[in-house]
């Protein structure tokens, strides 16, 4: 639905809906968008954290030698290093935005404080820094996870 | 257990998973421990002495991964069953069962460490 220069999608409820950030507008909404990327790596650090703690499990279940075996998987440029890499992408931006997320909803940093609604409708929640977090965490994920790298692959 | 109880336990774990997981991670780098690749940093000598010396910490952080995944897979999981009672049900049981399994194998992991040959 077109209404002057905004576009108001109907908000569809259900796992699919909450992954896609195009069912609604994400047009100057790099909120949903941090939303979206936060639940993607939550569910990408639940199946890492699964299989990390199945995997750490090898010396107490076949032996050291084993273990070592499983460590060298991690050598070089290969599909268990890739995906070691894409999780802890995943990790450091899920941490990252969880700070975030933290001094947002549990100390309410950063959403200004409540005024009375007054033309233009600008909410207060938009005119604080929380929305600075945002790029601040992205762009510090990007460089953290870029280092990660180095020291998995170029090491 | 209520919705609000269930919130403040992922608040106060994903408090605790920040400051654990900065530390695990930063075992990891290489220059600690004088050696040249990230492999090298999980030799048995070195996993070993870290589990010896900091299992407490270890356990800690276990529970707190486990329950925050977990719990946070069970939220977007039972925002799609909608107001089905049964999948809600079959949801919060599989999930109690998972927080069970995984820290089971995650205890297993630092009793049962074999002694270095």
């Amino acid at each position: 639905m077109e209404r002057g220069r905004f576009r108001f999608l109907e908000n569809r409820l259900g796992i699919i809906a909450s992954l896609y950030p195009w069912v609604i507008d994400i047009r100057g909404n790099p909120e949903r968008i941090a939303f979206t990327l936060h639940r993607i790596t939550g569910i990408i650090l639940v199946g890492f954290v699964a299989l990390h703690i199945i995997s750490t499990n090898t010396p107490a279940r076949a032996g050291w030698e084993a273990w070592v075996e499983e460590v060298q998987r991690l050598s070089g440029v290969n599909p268990v290093s890739l995906l070691f890499f894409i999780a802890m992408g995943a990790l450091v931006f899920h941490s990252l935005n969880g700070i975030r997320l933290l001094l947002v909803e549990l100390l309410a940093l950063g959403i200004g404080r409540p005024e009375k609604p007054k033309p233009p409708y600008i909410p207060p929640s938009l005119k604080g820094y929380q929305r600075t977090l945002i790029y601040i965490v992205s762009i510090l994920s990007l460089i953290i996870w870029a280092l990660m790298g180095y020291v998995i692959f170029l090491m | 257990m209520k919705a609000g109880t269930i919130a403040l336990i992922q608040y106060a774990t994903a408090i605790l998973m920040v400051l654990l997981i900065a530390w695990h991670v930063a075992v990891r780098i290489p220059w600690l421990h004088g050696v040249e690749d990230l492999p090298s940093t999980m030799s048995p000598e070195i996993i070993y002495d870290e589990v010896r010396r900091f299992w407490p910490l270890l356990i800690l952080l276990s529970i707190a991964v486990v329950i925050h995944g977990v719990n946070g897979l069970r939220g977007i999981l039972l925002e799609w069953a909608g107001s089905n009672e049964r999948l809600r049900f079959a949801i919060n049981i599989l999930s109690i069962l998972a927080i069970i399994a995984l820290l089971i194998v995650a205890v297993h992991t630092i009793v049962g460490l074999p002694e270095l040959g």
